[in-house]
């Protein structure tokens, strides 16, 4: 049952990145200013990285086995 | 003649050309789109708060761990949306040059378009502000009539169009001078 929710956090978490290096990829691209650019994918990045990291380590330490006790039977 | 938006740079842009005029859409028309994410966002971290006081019977560890991850999951995508939404709108834009005008269009992440009008191909400029909150705050569309094979060029929801207009024109009028000067000098060397 943990791998289950295991790959499907892998899925999200991939998804999450894959977004995340295409809206960096048109920051750093496309914009017409160079400290836009920086800024701003120095910004998003910082956020973005904490807020994965924790999601991360809270899906690590969540109790799996509790919270859905009906798929300990299967 | 020196120019702020010199320090700009885009694609294809060429030598000697400067930048005279870079145009957004109106930070309106972003507002309205981020409004959902600040609804949003104040939906969630309001429910870090008022989550266990309103279902106190519900608040166990293991619960806890599990709202904190549904609201952690949740920031992530209104992070995410929320650039998304800004790189939708600002890599919208139009450039005005010494030379031309120049249309990009970001739909999304994956389609951009990108268009160009050179000033002397420029007939007529219309500027359109309609509506309360347009009259207010100064917004609406600018429209270029060309002869080039894209015939209306045009400006959605920027700001003060009028004084767009004015530049477009007044750039156009240059463009048909330098032109006439041209034609003049080629008669005479023939």
């Amino acid at each position: 049952m943990r791998l289950i929710f295991g790959l499907l956090y892998t899925l999200f978490f991939l998804g999450c990145l894959t977004t995340a290096l295409f809206v960096v990829f048109h920051l750093l691209r496309y914009s017409l200013d160079r400290k836009v650019a920086v800024f701003g994918t120095v910004f998003f990045l910082s956020v973005f990285v904490i807020l994965l990291f924790t999601n991360a380590l809270i899906f690590f330490t969540l109790p799996l086995e509790s919270l859905f006790p009906t798929f300990n039977t299967l | 003649m020196t120019h702020h938006f010199n320090r700009y740079h885009f694609q294809g842009q060429h030598e000697g050309e400067q930048v005279l005029n870079i145009i957004h859409r109106h930070w309106f028309n972003i507002l309205t789109h981020y409004l959902v994410v600040f609804g949003c966002a104040f939906l969630v971290f309001g429910s870090i708060g008022s989550f266990p006081i309103l279902f106190p019977e519900a608040v166990t560890p293991a619960n806890q761990a599990f709202f904190l991850f549904a609201q952690n999951t949740f920031l992530i995508f209104l992070w995410l949306y929320g650039f998304l939404v800004w790189v939708d709108y600002y890599f919208d834009v139009w450039i005005i040059t010494s030379e031309r005008i120049v249309n990009i269009e970001q739909r999304g992440l994956f389609i951009r378009h990108i268009s160009e009008l050179r000033f002397s191909r420029v007939q007529d400029v219309t500027s359109s502000v309609s509506g309360l909150l347009p009259t207010i705050l100064n917004f609406g569309d600018v429209y270029v009539q060309t002869a080039a094979e894209e015939e209306r060029f045009v400006f959605r929801q920027v700001g003060d169009p009028f004084a767009i207009k004015s530049e477009v024109m007044r750039l156009s009028r240059v463009a048909s001078q330098e032109n006439m000067r041209d034609l003049a000098n080629a008669l005479e060397k023939e």
